[in-house]
């Protein structure tokens, strides 16, 4: 120690000192992935300003002794301010399994004594790793205080002795180092006044000795010079003795033997490698090119495959030739432009470069065959080839006169570029004709093979020249002479350019008289392509009639189908002895289909359709049918019936019947509407049914419900809404009309004109009224109202209006007892009306009083009969007697006038 | 003996056990599939990296239930990592947590010193409600030695302040290639989070009232005491009732809490020993004699531990440091699993043939203040980094040493509330830690109270009502007063010269006396007056309506006092209740 030095303690407060163990034969802690947590000094050293005290801050410096197992960072945490740990990194481990030492100035300043790491117990410094961690000792050394502290995990912490370094050692940055054990050191310069022994040693990245014996080298061995078997060699895995000429990549040059001294560059070894070197005796070049150059200018070049060239410059050779490759064996002379080369492959010559083109002019006598290098024969075949048996072979040949031939065969595939014409016939000029500026010529045609003129006279001919000036003139013609192997004609000028003239060889194409037509066919045309025929009306270079189109029919604008465009075939006719398959189409007029036909929208069979529409005729009945499913679902039958629901709904003269799964559901017929299967008819909106019966034995209209007793038969009439009865709503009425009034009781018709109605809106009055019409009468009369009208006369109560109104209470039992209130002109009576017993009985059971004349009685009447002062009788009728009262007494006038006072006033 | 109970009787309430109620036992335990008794480790781990599964016979040690995790397996070779992390967790912040893990390295013939790393680390990490990391929590991180039985480890640990998600890891790293015949490198079981519950009072059981005429379901003879450093110091009393009652007692009452209320005063404490006399023949259970956290040393301040996981699940942690030492670890070890083993479990045992005197079947309860529970946790190391207030030594915070106490045992008898814990004045350095180990809390705490205040005034301290800990210098002023009444005898008076009910006397307090000459002088501090008497410990005696002190001064002082004071409660009474 470089002075005294303050001894504080270190202490481990994690793990547990128990756990101290002994690895490598050092006693130590060991931990994996695990923090080791350290309070550094004595613990009375907390306060005033001492090492513990937290206010006081560290500059440190921290020596471990660890087992380097694993190439994981140990690091070391702290803090600097008490809230927030640092983490700097100690050593990285390389797994070298031995015990080593690291001493690291930390680089910020420790607190000591803080809270941080309290669930530590206080402590002041973690050394952590994330792998193991095998500590044997830890170092705290702060220089400027001249204190260290120290954690030993062996027993007597005191038995371990610092190594000696200076304050300021950094680890290959500063200061000194002396390791004890080890004997290492460390130091900036050494100045060695005597003589420096090392059995070796490394200077500037040169090793001495510690390479190979008797060797300077540097780079891992890549250079040495040997000071024993003088040689200098460089490169890789490059003995440096004598055997280094034969072994190893790069350059040997020394003593290989006795008067001896060679030297090699390359790799000797390496099949295939590229060595340049001496051998005592020869050269050599092995696998490796020459390259000759005239300042900068290559102008030769000798390859290792054998290929070479020489010349002015590698774009100037005059002479080259090629060992390997495609080009092996050939050999070029001359420089640039034309040359000679001797294919090799081929055994020929080649001039002129490399056109491969044979360069003399004039005839060329071929013995053999001439033909194109890359001919291939066939039809589809290549190139071109002149044999010695007179055939020829090309592609293309353009004639610019005219092809004669035994035999024309056209082959498989023939092109022809723009437009053709097909017309009557055509000749060839066999002399220049000239067209004058006016008046006839005289047309020379060549006489075709065959014998007789080509164009009749008044014939309308053309010709073109198109290699020119590409002109024309229309003309017609009339023959003139047919000799010598040509045709002459009389030409009358019609259209075109004039004067001009037309060379031998042109073409004549005669469009013939007016009405007469031509084919054309074209590739190049607007609207191309199509083949067109045509017809003309005397003047075919200005008014042509296209009778038919096939291909692009753009162009054309039909009377029925207006303008045209797509592919097609366009005519006036067609007529077809197959089938037409079309994917649509229009048809502007009729389509007749014959008797055996139909038409057909559906899929399946014409026969067995499965679903759509098929319409045709059996039996001279015309049919449609609608098929779905592989069901007739609607259809007309033979026997004129609309059938509709897959039969289950037919329509015919005698009526609508519908059904569900066979069983008929409704039925209108002459008899009338039918519903079954609890079927309803429901009519909605201001709908109206009428029966119209004619006998009145037929039940017009029943209602019935089913049986029990709240499902009877209902028939409810509603305001419009069914609801809330409104001011002016009207209620459901209903009116019987009655045909002529007669009364049919035997029908059981006892009521046979009724209304219902609301009489006044305002007072919520009901008003039923019988009426009818009397015997022979056509009159309606009142027979019964029912009247609850509060402001009416009559209010409430049964008014029959009659000449003689009655009503009578008929008791139908055995001991019947009838009453009668009738009015006639005379009189009201109410009478027992029956036969039975002529009883009336007056039944005051109920303590009433009976008033004549009366409405009042005496004071607590009961059963008193009160008649009022009447006027006395003055005659006597026979057989009866008059009971009244005059002036308050009660009289009696018998039959034969007397008059008896039965009781004074 | 004549005998007319008094007016207000005492009552015992008798609690459940507070370990029972303070610990993890109380929540839900926050893992899912933690014993592992699935098929599979299911959706409750999220990594189970070189984890399986094995069932309770196929490792040694074997498992606690069923199955088990195991680290690792034979077929890796060289140093293998096994990672188990539990799914995410939804936690509630600042909330104490329990942690715990039973753990065990298999292939007990292989100590920890070869050359076998078996690193054990279990950590929690704190998340937001976002899942960004708040805290790591490494709980544990050590070399794990070879064992045949089951380790446990657990600590509790306070979730930071915005934690709402929580995972657990358990991580094994493990160089088995060179041990043969190892299945790996770890087993762990029941392993348990729990946000750890502080219910002010453990569940009621019942309430024994007094009835000295009844023999049955009663109890007779309670005596209670109190000290001025303790607190509730110890309480006794005879229970009777049916023997099967009293049985029950003997079998299931140890660390049951107890309160006796008489008048507004009040013991609380737990039940340490209880022996039953059930025809002539006495059988006792004691406290004192559990150990399950067992440790003993050897060789150069080296020490071997054992444990029993289910005695500590079941009881808490009953510390014994053994002195004996040994030369080898083996002996010691030998000498600890020796020791554990006798004493890791209770149950009641004959203890003599008492006969007929014995007289009715009963149970002699005896029930301990918790300050002297501490007596059995040792070698908690606690303390700041730097001088600090004796007051906030003790009881301040996880770090005082009541705090410690509380978070790395579960000996919760001890409230966590603080708040009548007063600042003493005086600093006390930071413990030395080898000073600190084998020694007992107990010893720890009274260490701490026997520095004193600034002023070099005794301390008081204790456990009193609700397990509050209170700490004070002592007091300058008498609460206890004697005086003579008209009458010429002596009384005791307190607050305004209002008679004392003696069962409510506390230790702590000065009692003075009436000056022998009118103008002697007066002092501030009653610690200096001659005529006080500072009170120690005082005990009551409900059979003999006794109160004894025990006073700072020399045995014939407080012979006499107590003679003095005992003459009282005739004259207080008018007679009667007195001996």
């Amino acid at each position: 120690m470089p002075e005294a030095v303050n001894v504080q303690a270190v202490e481990i407060t994690f793990p547990d000192a128990h756990l101290i163990l002994n690895r490598s034969n050092k006693k130590c802690i060991l931990l994996e992935e695990g923090d080791a947590y350290l309070r550094v000094g004595t613990e009375e050293d907390y306060t005033d300003g001492n090492w513990r005290d937290p206010a006081v801050a560290h500059t440190l410096r921290v020596r471990i002794e660890y087992l380097d197992v694993g190439t994981e960072i140990i690091t070391l945490g702290y803090t600097n301010n008490g809230t927030t740990e640092t983490v700097q990194t100690l050593v990285t481990k390389t797994n070298t399994g031995k015990w080593l030492r690291v001493g690291v100035a930390i680089t910020s300043t420790v607190l000591f004594g803080t809270s941080f790491y309290a669930d530590q117990d206080y402590a002041d410094l973690r050394i952590s790793s994330d792998g193991t961690l095998a500590l044997s000792f830890v170092l705290i050394k702060e220089p400027a205080l001249s204190v260290e502290a120290l954690w030993s995990a062996a027993a007597d912490s005191m038995a371990y002795q610092p190594d000696p370094d200076s304050d300021n050692y950094v680890p290959g940055v500063s200061g000194y180092y002396l390791d004890r054990v080890t004997g290492n050191a460390e130091f900036n310069d050494i100045l060695a006044r005597g003589t420096l022994y090392a059995t070796a040693g490394e200077i500037a990245h040169w090793n001495i000795g510690t390479v190979d014996a008797y060797t300077i080298s540097s780079d891992s061995g890549k250079v040495k010079i040997n000071a024993q078997a003088p040689s200098l060699s460089l490169g890789e895995s490059i003995a440096s003795d004598w055997t280094g000429f034969a072994t190893g990549k790069g350059i040997w040059l020394g003593k290989y033997a006795a008067a001896n001294w060679r030297f090699r560059v390359g790799d000797p070894t390496t099949a295939g490698a590229a060595l340049f070197s001496f051998d005592n005796t020869d050269i050599l070049l092995k696998n490796a090119g020459l390259e000759v150059y005239n300042g900068a200018t290559q102008t030769g070049n000798i390859a290792k495959s054998g290929n070479a060239w020489f010349g002015q410059s590698s774009a100037n050779k005059t002479i080259q030739w090629w060992a390997t490759g495609a080009t092996a064996g050939d050999v070029r002379l001359g420089g640039s432009g034309t040359f000679w080369l001797w294919d090799d492959s081929a055994g020929k010559v080649l001039m002129d470069g490399t056109n491969h083109e044979l360069s003399s002019g004039g005839a060329i006598t071929v013995y053999g065959s001439l033909k194109s290098d890359d001919y291939v024969s066939g039809i589809t075949g290549s190139g071109w080839k002149i044999g010695g048996n007179a055939n020829a072979v090309f592609r293309n040949i353009t004639v610019r006169g005219s092809i004669t031939a035994a035999v024309f065969v056209a082959d498989l595939v023939t092109a022809r570029a723009g437009s053709n014409v097909t017309a009557r016939s055509a000749g060839k000029l066999n002399a220049t004709m000239t067209v004058p500026a006016s008046g006839t010529w005289v047309m020379t045609i060549e006489d075709p093979p065959s014998t007789g003129y080509l164009f009749a006279n008044a014939d309308i001919c053309n010709v073109k020249e198109t290699q020119g000036a590409n002109t024309e003139v229309w003309f017609s013609v009339v023959r003139i002479a047919q000799s010598g192997g040509n045709q002459t004609y009389t030409c009358t000028y019609l259209s075109g350019t004039r004067p001009n003239s037309f060379e031998t060889g042109c073409a004549v194409a005669d469009f013939g008289v007016s009405g007469q037509g031509w084919i054309y066919e074209t590739a190049d045309a607007t609207n191309a392509p199509y083949i067109s025929i045509r017809t003309h009306a005397g003047s075919p270079w200005s008014t042509v009639t296209e009778r038919v189109r096939l291909g692009n029919l753009t162009g054309i604008t039909d009377a029925s189908f207006g303008a045209l465009s797509g592919y097609g075939l366009w005519t006036d006719n067609i007529y077809l002895t197959g089938k037409i398959n079309a994917t649509g189409g229009n048809i502007a007029g009729v389509l007749n289909v014959g008797t055996g036909g139909g038409i057909f929208q559906a899929t399946g069979t014409f026969a067995s359709p499965t679903t759509g529409l098929k319409i045709y005729q059996s039996g001279g009945i015309g049919l449609i049918e609608m098929w779905g499913a592989g069901v007739k679902q609607v259809y007309f039958n033979t026997s004129g019936q609309f059938v509709a629901a897959a039969g289950d709904v037919i329509i015919d003269s005698a009526g609508i019947v519908g059904k569900l799964a066979g069983v008929t559901q409704f039925l209108f017929d002459s008899t009338g509407i039918h519903t079954y299967d609890n079927g309803l008819l429901e009519i909605n909106g201001q709908a109206k049914i009428a029966w119209n019966s004619t006998s009145i034995d037929t039940l017009t209209m029943r209602f019935t419900g089913a049986s029990g007793a709240t499902r009877g038969s209902t028939l409810g009439l509603f305001t419009a809404d069914g609801a809330t009865m409104a001011s002016g709503d009207m209620l459901g009425m209903v009116r019987f009309g009655g045909y002529d009034g007669v009364v049919e009781t035997s029908k059981g018709a006892h009521i046979y004109a009724l209304t219902t109605q609301i009489w006044s809106a305002t007072q919520h009055a009901a008003k039923l009224v019988f009426q009818t019409t009397p015997n022979s009468s056509t009159t309606l009369t009142t027979a019964l109202t029912l009247d609850q009208d509060q402001s009416a006369t009559f209010a409430g109560g049964v008014y029959i209006a009659n000449t003689t109104p009655q009503l009578i209470l008929n008791d139908t039992t055995a001991s019947a007892k009838n009453l009668q209130i009738a009015v006639d002109a005379n009189l009201a009576k109410l009478q027992e009306w029956a036969l039975a017993n002529n009883q009336l009985v007056l039944d005051l059971s109920s303590n009433r009083n009976i008033g004549i004349g009366v409405a009042a009685w005496g004071t607590s009447a009961v059963g008193v009969i009160g008649i009022a002062n009447g006027t006395a009788p003055s005659t006597s009728p026979a057989s009866m007697g008059q009971l009244y009262v005059e002036s308050g007494a009660l009289k009696y006038r018998g039959s034969s006038g007397t008059v008896t006072t039965l009781g004074v006033a | 003996m004549s005998y007319t109970p008094p007016a207000d009787a005492f009552t015992i309430l008798h609690y459940d056990s507070l370990i029972n109620s303070f610990t993890a036992k109380r929540g839900d335990n926050l893992l899912s599939n933690s014993k592992f008794e699935h098929a599979a480790f299911g959706a409750g781990w999220a990594t189970t990296t070189n984890w399986s599964l094995v069932a309770v016979d196929t490792t040694t040690p074997s498992v606690l239930d069923g199955q088990g995790a195991l680290a690792g397996s034979a077929a890796n070779s060289g140093k293998t990592k096994s990672t188990l992390t539990s799914a995410t967790i939804a936690c509630s912040a600042l909330t104490e947590h329990v942690a715990r893990v039973y753990y065990g390295a298999p292939s007990p013939t292989i100590p920890l010193r070869l050359a076998v790393a078996n690193m054990l680390k279990i950590k929690l990490q704190w998340y937001t409600a976002g899942m960004a990391l708040l805290r790591t929590d490494n709980l544990f991180a050590e070399m794990v030695s070879g064992s045949d039985h089951l380790q446990m480890f657990d600590a509790k640990v306070t979730s930071p302040a915005t934690a709402a998600n929580v995972t657990f890891s358990v991580i094994n790293i493990h160089q088995n290639s060179t041990l043969s015949g190892a299945v790996g490198g770890l087993v762990i079981d029941n392993l348990l989070l729990v946000a750890a519950l502080t219910p002010a009072l453990p569940p009621f059981i019942e309430r024994i009232p007094y009835s000295r005429d009844s023999e049955f379901a009663t109890y007779k003879n309670l005596k209670f005491s109190n000290h001025y450093q303790l607190g509730f110091k110890s309480a006794e009393f005879e229970l009777y009732g049916a023997p099967e009652y009293l049985w029950n007692w003997a079998e299931t009452a140890l660390e049951n809490h107890i309160k006796i209320v008489y008048q507004g005063s009040v013991f609380e404490g737990m039940v340490y020993r209880i022996d039953v006399v059930l025809n002539g023949v006495r059988y006792a259970v004691d406290l004192e004699r559990l150990a399950n956290n067992v440790k003993v040393e050897f060789g150069d301040k080296k020490h071997v531990r054992v444990i029993n996981a289910e005695s500590i699940e079941h009881w808490g942690r009953k510390d014994l440091h053994d002195s004996t030492q040994f030369k080898t670890r083996d002996a010691a070890e030998s000498f600890a699993r020796s020791l554990l083993r006798e004493r890791k479990q209770l149950q009641p045992a004959v203890v003599e043939f008492v006969g007929a005197s014995a007289g009715p079947d009963k149970a002699i309860v005896k029930v301990m203040g918790y300050i002297n529970t501490l007596d059995w946790v040792l070698g908690q190391t606690y303390g700041a980094p730097a001088k600090q207030d004796i007051g906030a030594a003790l009881a301040t915070g996880q770090n005082s040493l009541l705090g410690v106490i509380r978070k790395h045992t579960h000996n919760d008898f001890i409230s966590g509330n603080y708040a009548n814990v007063q600042v003493i004045g005086k600093g006390v350095p930071p413990p030395k830690r080898q000073d600190m180990r084998g020694k007992s809390s107990l010893e720890m705490y009274m260490h701490l109270l026997e520095m004193g205040d600034s002023l070099n005034r005794v301390l008081c301290a204790g456990v009193w009502e609700d397990q509050q800990v209170r700490l004070a210098p002592r007091p300058t002023t008498a609460r206890y007063k004697m005086r003579k009444s008209p009458k010429g005898t002596v009384e005791m008076v307190q607050d305004f010269s209002q008679p004392v009910d003696l069962a409510s006397v506390r230790a702590g307090e000065f009692i003075k006396f009436p000056r022998p000459i009118p103008r002697m002088k007066r002092y501030v501090d009653l610690g200096d007056d001659p005529t006080a008497l500072f009170i120690k410990e005082v005990e009551y005696s409900t059979e003999k309506g006794q109160l004894k002190f025990t006073t700072a001064g020399a045995e014939p002082l407080e012979y006499r006092i107590g003679k003095a004071i005992r003459g009282l409660a005739i004259h207080r009474s008018g007679g009667g209740w007195g001996a």
